[in-house]
């Protein structure tokens, strides 16, 4: 009589046991910082001391979101990195998508290997932040949105993995294509495109945290303070670095902004990021089941 | 703003790379012609050796200012004639922009096509519009130095050359900047007057290689180096008098743990423990110290492996917050826990004691019962622990050497005149307060800012209206600014000086931050107990061989 593989075996109570308890375990270490950021965002501030650990509010208020929506910085913070996270996000797969295609077309596409060589060595050094800027103040992007999407616009990891992908696609498909007729942006579009959406979702997403998620950039190029993405807002909210000893200013600078309204300004800056996830779900999953079944 | 050229923003940008010969090379930019020699100061001519620093004239005596009579202690103002008089008689600007470079440490401020009129009111004061770039903080020195490499520097730059701007602070004596002693040196100074009025110490201790590359921002010289203590524990725990030395301080910090009651603690951070319980107590010299013409680093002496011991038994016999090292950096947090009545003291500077928003008032807010005083520590054998000055000034206001028109030269100058406006002056209120009716009222003769989160986003001089001649809390009650100087009475006799403060030394910008953190890991070590005291000699040698005799060495060829 066959016996069933290992894996396969309906498991001893106890190993299940502890697996539910270690996955309980890691649950609540993943959600608990969670749970902390919204009940502090949801607290009193004059009830909350810093460093207490929190489940529920303490003194439920929604002083903090008040304050923090009411104000023109987050709000506007908020509009610029949705706006630089689409456009940029757009821009970043157009532009790495048809790349990353054409260096797939080793035949067609006379030094294309040389290409790829010069782009691997762009994942190896930097030019650093002054030629960097230096670079961007000569294209005319200073105080301009660009300046946050264009200098990123090919990872160059990304397009590996793209190009790594299509090169998985069968040449066949493409060359009937051809023998149908179609030119080469058809191809990609019609066909090499509905076959990646696995590895674009993917790709997009990690462009898509970047651009949300970045702030050292806007730093750099952004010298109007109503072009700041919410990020940079965020870390002016939460880091607040301290006045320097002694260094008396005006009275609105001396005053910390309290916790609450810091994590109100974190909860917000998360959870437009957050809502992406669930939409992209079903392509992750998909991309790992065909991964299963071509084995 | 001013372009300073292609050549000299590309020497720079090798110079953060390493290499400061090419940036040496490079003499566009400096307000010279290319080939001629422009002098170690970088300035637009006169000989550096004859330079002076600025004359000091003393400041104007106002109603509501009290004088201390220990020399030195910055003067108390309990109240500011309002609306005071004017200290500038026409204005600075001749029309047109000027862009400044300044630091934020909150949300960014609105400007004046937002509507802001604390900044409007400020432009049409100033007779010309001022056009600010506003940085956070925390990239502060980044931000800096690519706007010098960028060639694009504006006109009125801060710089913070020994706190978050260091990294720009080796750029400066390569001509980026002009030697204000050109223009404001001896005498020259007293066509400004508000300038003339910052004191000596400020201008003596901004000298970049002996040159000044800006209008030190003066601050009173005692900022760090007292404590905030619950006197209410202490007096509970049977300590209620000051301890006067070493034994006394023993029994007082045990007291205050006693009073405190179960689950409080005294200290919450390296700085209180370290610092203050240990180093200060055991009078500890101020960074360096000259032994029969050598250098001798703080952490070589006896006095300190003493303050180490001492703070090392504090951690041990239960005195210290166990998550110190998770504290340490949070002052949100470390203060919190004294608000809350877990840990018996914090600390900050001295200014931030006080006032509607210091410590004190956020300790009474949380509990109304609560006394708290203010103390320099005790020195081991009696009198007062160490206390170390403040340099006198944060940062400085820069004018760029692009600039080489004189008529412009002296219309900036005007303008940083401007916001150095003493205390008590008409234009005092408008730099540091705003417009009266809208930013601030008075009520009873005291400034009273407002409360709408909207307005207060108004405030946007910052680092380039910090001038301050002494202690004055807008808002809090007027006796605030006299307890404020009696701790500095206590402070000033117990200055210990850096022998150090105005030198430079290369190594200690390639290797000053590494060295430190190398420091900081021994001392948060042995502290905690995770290292032996006999490891203090093999941090003295990594610390040695790792660079601290080169910059030993260093410093003592310009003693």
């Amino acid at each position: 009589m066959a016996t069933r593989p290992l894996w396969m075996e309906k498991p001893h109570p106890i190993a299940q046991a502890l697996k539910v308890a270690l996955l309980a375990v890691t649950v609540v270490v993943m959600l608990y910082p969670f749970i902390h950021v919204i009940a502090v965002s949801f607290s009193d501030s004059t009830k909350y001391t810093p460093g207490d650990l929190l489940l529920l509010p303490k003194g439920f208020t929604t002083e903090a979101y008040k304050l923090v929506l009411n104000g023109a910085v987050v709000p506007r913070a908020l509009l610029v990195s949705i706006g630089v996270t689409v456009v940029g996000t757009l821009v970043n797969m157009v532009f790495t998508v048809t790349m990353a295609y054409g260096l797939t077309q080793t035949k067609r596409v006379p030094g294309s290997r040389f290409v790829l060589l010069i782009v691997l060595f762009s994942m190896l050094f930097s030019a650093g932040i002054i030629p960097n800027y230096l670079l961007v103040k000569g294209l005319g992007m200073i105080d301009t949105y660009w300046s946050l999407i264009i200098p990123g616009t090919i990872s160059a990891f990304n397009l590996v993995v793209i190009r790594n992908f299509f090169m998985n696609i069968p040449e066949e498909l493409l060359d009937a294509a051809r023998i149908d007729g179609a030119g080469e942006l058809q191809i990609l579009g019609r066909v090499v495109l509905p076959l990646s959406k696995a590895v674009i979702a993917v790709i997009a997403l990690f462009y898509g945290v970047a651009h949300w998620n970045a702030f050292f950039g806007a730093m750099l190029y952004l010298n109007d303070t109503k072009m700041w993405p919410v990020q940079l807002v965020l870390r002016q909210y939460v880091l607040q670095a301290e006045p320097l000893p002694g260094a008396q200013l005006e009275p609105s600078q001396v005053a910390i902004t309290p916790h609450t309204v810091q994590m109100a300004v974190l909860v917000l800056a998360t959870v437009p990021i957050l809502v992406v996830y669930p939409f992209l779900q079903r392509y992750f999953t998909k991309g790992v089941l065909t991964g299963a079944i071509k084995g | 703003m001013t372009t300073i050229t292609r050549r000299s923003a590309l020497a720079l940008g090798a110079g953060a790379a390493g290499s400061l010969a090419l940036a040496a090379c490079s003499n566009e930019g400096r307000g010279v012609p290319p080939g001629q020699d422009p002098g170690p100061s970088g300035g637009n001519g006169g000989s550096p050796e004859t330079l002076q620093l600025p004359t000091t004239v003393p400041l104007p005596e106002i109603e509501g200012v009290s004088l201390s009579s220990v020399p030195g202690v910055p003067p108390a103002f309990t109240s500011l004639p309002h609306p005071g008089t004017p200290s500038v008689t026409q204005k600075p600007g001749r029309g047109g922009e000027m862009d400044t470079f300044t630091i934020t440490w909150g949300a960014p401020p609105k400007l004046a096509e937002d509507g802001n009129k604390w900044h409007q009111a400020i432009n049409e004061a100033l007779g010309v519009a001022l056009n600010p770039v506003i940085v956070p903080a925390q990239t502060f020195g980044d931000k800096l130095v690519t706007t010098i490499a960028g060639g694009d520097i504006p006109e009125i730059t801060t710089n913070e050359p020994s706190y978050r701007g260091r990294s720009a602070r080796k750029y400066m004596p390569q001509g980026v900047f002009h030697d204000l002693r050109e223009f404001l040196g001896g005498d020259k100074v007293l066509k400004y007057p508000n300038l003339s009025m910052i004191p000596a110490p400020a201008w003596e201790n901004s000298r970049i290689g002996g040159a000044l590359y800006g209008v030190p921002c003066c601050r009173n010289e005692t900022v760090g180096g007292t404590i905030a203590y619950r006197q209410d524990w202490a007096e509970r725990g049977g300590f209620g008098d000051r301890p006067a030395n070493l034994d006394d301080f023993r029994k007082w910090l045990k007291a205050l743990q006693e009073g405190g009651g179960d689950g409080t603690y005294v200290t919450a951070t390296l700085d209180q423990t370290l610092s203050m319980c240990g180093l200060q107590v055991h009078k500890v010299c101020n960074n360096w110290t000259v032994d029969g013409g050598k250098l001798v680093k703080d952490h070589e002496t006896e006095e300190y492996e003493a303050g180490l011991a001492f703070a090392r038994q504090m951690f041990a016999d239960g005195l210290v917050h166990p998550n110190m090292v998770q504290l340490t950096p949070n002052p949100a947090e470390y203060r919190g826990q004294f608000y809350a009545g877990t840990v018996a003291m914090t600390n900050q500077n001295l200014d931030g004691y006080f006032g509607p928003n210091g410590e004190l008032a956020q300790l009474s807010q949380r509990d109304a019962d609560a006394k708290a005083e203010i103390m320099v520590p005790p020195g081991h054998d009696g009198g007062s622990g160490s206390v170390y000055p403040d340099l006198g000034f944060y940062c400085m206001l820069s004018i760029p050497s692009s600039v080489t028109d004189p008529d412009r030269i002296d219309e900036i100058l005007g303008v940083i005149n401007f916001l150095a406006a003493p205390m008590g002056s008409s234009e005092y209120f408008l730099v540091h307060n705003g417009v009266e009716g809208h930013n601030y009222t008075v009520e009873d003769g005291q400034i009273v800012p407002t409360t709408d989160e909207e307005i207060r986003r108004e405030s946007f001089l910052s680092q380039l209206g910090a001038f301050t001649q002494g202690f004055y809390f807008a808002g809090a009650p007027a006796d605030h600014a006299l307890q404020a100087q009696k701790v500095a009475e206590e402070m000033v006799p117990a200055f210990v000086a850096d022998p150090t403060v105005g030198l430079d030394s290369e190594a200690s910008f390639s290797k000053g931050d590494a060295l430190s953190t190398i420091v900081n890991d021994y001392e948060v070590g042995i502290v905690t107990g995770r290292r032996e005291m006999s490891e203090l000699e093999e941090m003295r040698k990594r610390w040695r061989d790792g660079g601290g005799d080169e910059m030993r060495g260093e410093f003592e060829e310009q003693l």
